[in-house]
């Protein structure tokens, strides 16, 4: 039971409740004693007009420390750190919740001990005609709730340093990726230039010098060199595709299939090609989705039994939000155990003398897909032909 | 040397790329005088000199000393020569290359090539287009 002193026989009038419940009944402020007893989580006593403790509930003696005999008739001011009380803190308070009705505060209280807690309090006053006969405060020890809310601040500050140390790091990795990139697209191509460069100039100038064998040595050489500045090319462009942010914009397929079909030409001269017309506009990046085209209609042709004459057909299909795109061919195909396969990079299914190339075609169609938000799939019928489709969002 | 031939300054460190140029030029029928210079500060040297300036200026960017874009900025600053037209001829298409050389006034960007033919064909255009198309400003 909430505990009142026999003494104080004023202060058993007040009614530890809002204004409305000034009119209640003698039964239900015994209810609400027992109600205010069984509460172990909050201090929940009353002050009388000037202070003063009137009554002690068990979660005020269990966060706070004093027994409801040690404190009672003694002024609240005791719980609060001896400047606040100096400085008429407690008196303020009560000032305010004669004035506006209520005092919410969060702040450092004392124990018994001399300890302190983060209290979380509300005083209301008890009315009685009109007139402040007291008041009513519930207190909670928020302690540690401020501990875990000053935890995760710590977590958070912490989390928030080792981003940004990662963000310095992964930034100077891909400053140094980049230098690295320009050094390989300038310094190593040009002794590739010389190679491709002078074994022309000697077949062109001294051919005739040489037989058969010596120029079939020096065709060898030429494409060497070919082999590794195409592969240089790609890993570039590769990388670039990786690192390089790609402002995406709406692009017409049809005008991306004309350059790219103006690209391939030298070897789809002898390609029934079919592109259909009025392709739609996509969101993509212009060069990447060209370079993806490119790729995939010179995949088209050149994956081609020797004897058959390439023919490849383009078209579109509306998935609402996207269009898909489809490119197929009648090549050799692919089984479907290879489907994720060739789109990693370096990936070949057939040697070098089969069929050339780099092994980083298709893993760029994949990478330029992925940077522009779009997809890229296949079916395929080995011996008759592969169907390769990408999505990307309509404009 | 032939008078009212167009002149070239071949800014080029790599001799390879040197002489793989004056061939192409050669191979392609291109009557003009090639001039050299090997690094960036050997570019603005003869630049700055006394002497007409070149029709036009081949200019790498990776230089020993000062760099293409240095050679390039300087010209563009330069009362007499800003409007010799310059062409940057370099080993790759990085875009920030592109980007930067026409922020400083170059008036074409081009790729060297590897394959002979190829070399040649473009010293060719470059040929038609420069020398014989293009008008360029009055001395």
């Amino acid at each position: 039971m909430t505990r009142r002193p026999e003494s104080k026989p004023a202060s058993s009038d007040v009614i530890a409740q809002a204004p409305a419940a000034s009119i209640a009944t003698t039964d239900t402020r015994v209810q609400h004693e027992t109600l205010v007893d069984a509460v172990q989580d909050y201090a929940i006593f009353m002050l009388d007009a000037g202070g003063h403790v009137v009554t002690w509930n068990p979660g005020a003696e269990r966060i706070k420390g004093w027994r409801a005999e040690e404190i009672i008739g003694r002024h609240f001011s005791t719980f609060y750190l001896p400047e606040e009380a100096a400085a008429q803190k407690p008196q303020r308070e009560l000032e305010i919740v004669r004035e506006h009705g209520r005092y919410h505060e969060q702040g450092r209280r004392l124990r018994k001990d001399g300890t302190t807690f983060m209290a979380e309090l509300i005083i209301t006053p008890v009315l009685r005609d009109g007139e402040v006969k007291g008041f009513v405060k519930v207190t909670r020890d928020v302690t540690e709730r401020e501990a875990a809310n000053e935890a995760i601040r710590r977590l958070t500050e912490d989390l928030e340093r080792r981003v940004e140390e990662r963000t310095q790091q992964l930034t100077q990795a891909n400053e140094e990726l980049q230098a690295f990139a320009y050094t390989v697209a300038h310094d190593l191509r040009a002794p590739l230039r010389a190679m491709q460069g002078f074994s022309d100039a000697l077949r062109e100038d001294y051919g005739d010098k040489l037989d058969d064998a010596g120029r079939e040595y020096l065709s060898r050489i030429a494409e060497g060199a070919e082999r590794l500045d195409q592969l240089i090319r790609d890993l570039l462009a590769y990388s670039r595709l990786a690192r390089e942010n790609l402002t995406l914009e709406p692009v017409a397929l049809d005008w991306i299939f004309r350059q790219a079909v103006e690209q391939v030409k030298s070897s789809v001269d002898q390609v029934t090609l079919s592109i259909q017309p009025d392709l739609p506009t996509v969101r993509a990046h212009a060069a990447t989705l060209q370079q993806v085209v490119v790729n995939l209609l010179s995949n088209a042709v050149k994956f081609m039994p020797a004897d058959r004459r390439p023919e490849i057909r383009v078209w579109s299909e509306d998935r609402g939000a996207c269009a898909r795109v489809f490119i197929s061919d009648n090549g050799i195909g692919i089984a479907a155990e290879h489907f994720s396969r060739i789109f990693e990079v370096f990936q070949r299914l057939h040697g070098v003398a089969e069929y050339g190339g780099t092994g980083i075609g298709l893993a760029i169609v994949k990478k330029g897909l992925e940077r522009m938000g779009g997809t890229v799939g296949l079916t395929s019928e080995p011996g008759a032909g592969s169907t390769f489709w990408f999505e990307l969002d309509c404009a | 040397m032939d008078l009212g031939a167009p002149t070239v300054l071949l800014v080029e460190d790599d001799p390879n790329d040197q002489l793989l140029l004056k061939r192409a030029f050669r191979k392609a029928g291109i009557v003009a005088t090639i001039n050299l210079a090997a690094d960036g500060d050997a570019a603005i040297t003869t630049l700055g000199g006394p002497g007409a300036p070149p029709t036009l200026v081949l200019l790498d960017l990776k230089l020993p000393r000062r760099s293409g874009f240095e050679v390039l900025a300087w010209m563009k600053g330069h009362e007499q020569l800003r409007r010799v037209p310059v062409i940057v001829f370099t080993s790759s298409g990085e875009a920030s290359d592109i980007r930067r050389a026409y922020d400083l006034g170059a008036n074409s960007f081009l790729v060297k090539p590897g394959k002979s033919e190829q070399l040649q064909d473009l010293v060719a255009a470059v040929a038609h287009y420069w020398f014989s198309l293009n008008q360029s400003a009055p001395g």
